[in-house]
């Protein structure tokens, strides 16, 4: 190119000019330090959060609304929070965490690092935890494996298994032990059954620990049968009893017009909702579980005959049009939405539907009544589910962090558990909205004429606590639930003129007393419960074909029950299934067996 | 990348698609153009560090990789990785969906933006011309995501399509549960996506063709088909050879976001293709290794694939990439 085709405007010095600083710059960029890759949200970067006011940070109504002090209404509580003594750091530490992204902060000017749940703990405990990075759940483990290899993990993360264990054998985390044993209170050490709990067999190497184990809930998951009371009352039947009575319920909901796919389903047949466990409970066996025989050794649950009779009975539905055809495109959200659309009739799910599917269901169809029943039984009469395993994930420090920190977590840690089991003497009522702080505007607000009424709700404030380690998940523990809720059982014993006006609150919210009712009778059919036996970390040899025979197994099921694949090649399944690393899993896992159980 | 940069040159009416003998650059010509030079310098900077240097990531599939102790200090195994990988019975499995589902596209989406590009070509109107283009093209800017999306709700059982089977008596067709079906739902909703965007090069293509022929033609008689056949088609026949065979060189990408989107377990036996794998195995369920040897695969396979593609079609159309 010669100078005669560049515009007479730019004179080739001035080009020459503007070509090298364009080259310098790129270059310096090539050269820059690495960062870590974007974050979803503009503010998740890692630095160090903006400095606190003295105050925390006024979110909701504009003077102080809870003790004797009378609102701009006049109105006045009668409860008082309080909270247990804490030797607070000044100057506070930082720790850095995943924050989860795209949770809803109802309240303006409320974001991940102003709101009360953090505000409470930066001023109370001199803890900010800062950002590390923000995504949605489903990019959580992409995201941390991008740390791993990028060598940025954050200073503190929650882990589940299997994975755990992989961080623990290549020493991507701390091992924590002796911090833990000198700074852990008796209280933590109690509830969360240290050193003995099958809980902490994950993080447990060599009798040393690598996390703090929690268990989010010890029925969590175990997932009872709810049917839409309103539409067996139109069909004119009773409760169904077994399986061939939820079949003829379906069928009756179905031709009566009422609903087109009665029965609720999901892609995975073990999970945390529209599951179904219970169907091939009913028959013995629970996929994925290792159940354990008379004889003492474990079997892989995926390939007893009895998976063979729910595959039989799910099939049947299929072909039927009793489960939606497009329900392997369906994950546990998709399905639970189809519910609160009113689009199901007959559900596998847990306790806490309560205040999860039911609420947006209500609203939507004020006439839908939900029952509670029995789990089907099958032709031995026996009912079955998977029930929670009892196997905890863990909070986890990376390898290198100051043991300060680990510390100061762990004295966190132990200030949250004392809040939840006092929860009444400290008057701490967030505790039954899964640990928040109870603010106002939030859980509960006032009306004009001083009655306690719902607050804005934030759909999913609990997970606001997961950025801060010890609310919900990193704090709990088998029982955590249930001791909640038992306390609240008392409640409705004592004389109701006693209560306060929190407590009269709690019991006037219908999501609430669900949760207890659909909470206690988890707790009381626990006999039920077909556990995994199989509790021990998954060793280098499991995670060789783990994942490889999971795939298997799911392709398989799906298969099975869509009709794509005969019912009489299961066998060939199993075969397949032994042949492709199953002999090996099953060798390890009661190798493991042979020594603890 | 390489079909993006071919389709601005045909569209821009350049011939500078590098044909069979290449201009020589002589070092004379390199001190004229010194600032041409000068200006490559950032893209070579982002090439080299961006492409370049993340290559000794490969060492990845030749060592048992622990990623705190990093590449340096992982054991090194050799082919161990390797050896796992082709002894799995899921990795023929997966090459031929890949390279089935990958054909698949790369055929019948060059076949298809040449069908609409002459259907267009023949419209007079140049408004609704326009329009029919502008409205083709606009999925290919969609995400797969948002596509994905509609793909579910269209074609799943209870979906519009299946809806419209119902009404006239037909069964449902299980798009995305059937395995047998989903290999031709890939395929056919990814053409539906591209049809119109390959079209594009072929319109340009056919503006090319001398319009003095085609008059010459219909004065000797030639009727639309006739001028179709035997100077229409010859004319854009390079370009179609050029794009396929270009095509070929990605033939292990069978579409990862597309899949990932629209698969589930039911359909992994048809499905799954090796990128999918590479994701589950990499950042799932992480065996960084595993998923690295597969890549590496990849890499040389396109690299064989491309160039044999590139001397293919210097010798069949005349074009070539380099």
């Amino acid at each position: 190119m010669s100078d005669t085709h560049l515009p007479k405007q730019v004179s080739r010095r001035d080009f020459l000019k503007l070509v090298g600083v364009a080259s310098g710059a790129a270059v310096l960029a090539g050269c820059a330090p690495k960062i870590p890759a974007p974050t979803a949200a503009p503010t998740a970067v890692p630095t160090v959060a903006p400095a606190p006011t003295t105050a925390p940070v006024a979110t909701t109504a504009p003077v102080p609304t809870v003790g004797p002090t009378p609102d701009a209404n006049g109105c006045v509580v009668d409860w008082f929070p309080t909270y247990p003594p804490f030797e607070k750091y000044d100057p506070a530490i930082e720790i850095q965490v995943p924050f989860r992204a795209g949770l809803n902060y109802p309240v303006e000017g409320d974001s991940a690092t102003n709101n009360p749940d953090y505000n409470l703990v930066v001023e109370q405990l001199g803890l900010k935890y800062v950002a590390a990075w923000e995504a949605p759940n489903s990019e959580y483990y992409p995201r941390l494996n991008n740390d791993l290899a990028a060598g940025t993990l954050p200073d503190a993360f929650r882990v589940g298994n299997p994975r755990l264990g992989q961080f623990i054998d290549i020493g991507a985390v701390e091992d924590i032990t002796d911090v833990f044993e000198a700074t852990a209170s008796d209280l933590v050490k109690d509830r969360k059954g240290y050193p003995d709990s099958s809980i902490w067999n994950g993080v447990k190497r060599n009798g040393r620990i690598f996390g703090v184990a929690y268990l989010e809930d010890g029925i969590g998951s175990d997932n009872l049968a709810f049917i839409r009371q309103d539409w067996l009352d139109a069909v004119g039947l009773a409760a169904p009893v077994s399986v061939d009575d939820v079949t003829a319920a379906a069928r009756a909901i179905k031709e009566a017009g009422l609903c087109e796919f009665p029965i609720g389903a999901c892609v995975a047949m073990v999970t945390w909702q529209m599951a179904m466990d219970p169907i091939f409970g009913a028959f013995g066996s629970i996929p994925t579980w290792w159940l354990k025989g008379d004889d003492g050794t474990l079997r892989y649950g995926s390939i007893e005959p009895g998976i063979k009779d729910g595959l039989t009975v799910l099939n049947q539905w299929y072909q039927e049009g009793l489960i939606n055809p497009d329900f392997v495109n369906m994950d546990e959200s998709m399905a639970g939405d189809a519910v609160m659309a009113g689009q199901t009739a007959i559900f596998y799910a847990p306790w806490w539907i309560g205040h999860g599917l039911l609420p947006d269901l209500y609203a939507a169809f004020p006439e839908a009544k939900i029952s509670v029943i029995s789990n089907p039984a099958g032709p031995s009469g026996r009912t079955g589910r998977a029930g929670t395993e009892q196997k905890g994930n863990a909070m986890v420090f990376r390898a290198g962090l100051e043991p300060e920190k680990i510390e100061a977590m762990i004295k966190h840690l132990n200030w949250c558990t004392e809040v939840h089991v006092n929860w009444e003497e400290y008057q701490q009522y967030g505790e039954a909205f899964m640990g928040a702080s109870f603010a106002r505007g939030y859980e509960w607000d006032l009306d004009a004429n001083c009655n306690v009424v719902l607050g804005l709700m934030p759909d999913g404030e609990w997970l606001y606590q997961q950025d801060l380690l010890w609310g919900y998940r990193g704090g709990t523990y088998p029982d955590w639930q249930g001791e909640i809720f038992r306390d609240m059982a008392t409640w409705l014993e004592q004389d109701q003129s006693t209560l306060n006006m929190a407590q009269k609150f709690i019991l006037g919210l219908k999501a609430k007393v669900d949760d207890m009712v659909y909470y206690n009778y988890a707790y009381d059919t626990l006999a039920e419960v077909i556990p995994n036996a199989f509790l021990g970390a998954d060793t280098e040899a499991i995670t060789a074909v783990k994942s490889d025979l999971l795939d298997l197994e799911s392709t398989a099921m799906l298969e099975f029950i869509t009709g794509a694949r005969p019912l009489d090649d299961f066998d060939t399944f199993v075969q397949e299934w032994k042949d492709r690393g199953g002999d090996a899993y099953t060798q390890e896992v009661n190798a493991w067996a042979a020594a603890n159980l | 990348m390489a079909q993006e940069l071919v389709k601005q040159q045909f569209t821009q009416g350049s011939s500078s698609v590098a044909r069979s003998e290449p201009e020589p650059s002589s070092q004379k010509s390199q001190q004229r153009h010194w600032l041409l030079y000068l200006l490559l310098l950032p893209a070579a900077a982002a090439l080299i560090l961006f492409r370049v240097y993340p290559l000794w990531g490969i060492g990845i599939a030749f060592v048992d990789y622990n990623p705190i102790k990093g590449l340096s200090g992982s054991e090194w195994v050799a082919w161990k990785n390797f050896q796992e990988v082709f002894r799995r019975p899921e990795t023929i499995n997966l090459v031929r969906n890949t390279v089935v589902i990958a054909l698949g596209k790369i055929t019948l989406e060059e076949v298809a933006g040449l069908a609409f590009a002459l259907l267009l070509y023949e419209v007079r109107f140049p408004l609704y011309r326009r329009f029919a283009q502008v409205v083709t093209t606009f999925p290919h800017f969609f995400s797969w995501v948002i596509v994905g999306t509609m793909a579910l709700s269209l074609l799943g059982a209870t979906g519009a399509v299946n809806g419209l089977f119902a009404s006239v008596g037909l069964p449902a067709v299980r798009f995305l549960a059937d395995k047998r079906v989903f290999p031709y739902t890939l395929v056919l909703s990814d053409v539906w996506k591209e049809f119109g965007w390959s079209a594009v090069v072929y319109l340009a293509a056919l503006t090319q063709i001398n319009p003095e022929l085609l008059e010459a033609a219909a004065v000797d008689g030639a009727g639309r088909g006739g001028r179709l056949w035997r100077i229409v088609l010859p004319g854009v026949l390079p370009v179609f050879v050029f794009m396929v065979a270009i095509g070929m060189g990605g033939i292990l990408d069978a579409g990862f976001e597309q899949v990932l989107v629209l698969y589930n377990p039911a359909v992994y036996s048809t499905g799954d293709i090796l990128d999918t794998y590479v994701y589950r195995m990499g950042l799932v369920n992480f065996k960084f290794e595993i998923a690295t040897v597969v890549g590496v695969v990849k890499a040389v396979v396109g690299f064989v694939a491309i160039m044999t593609a590139n001397w293919v079609s210097g010798k069949l159309s005349g074009y070539r990439m380099f």
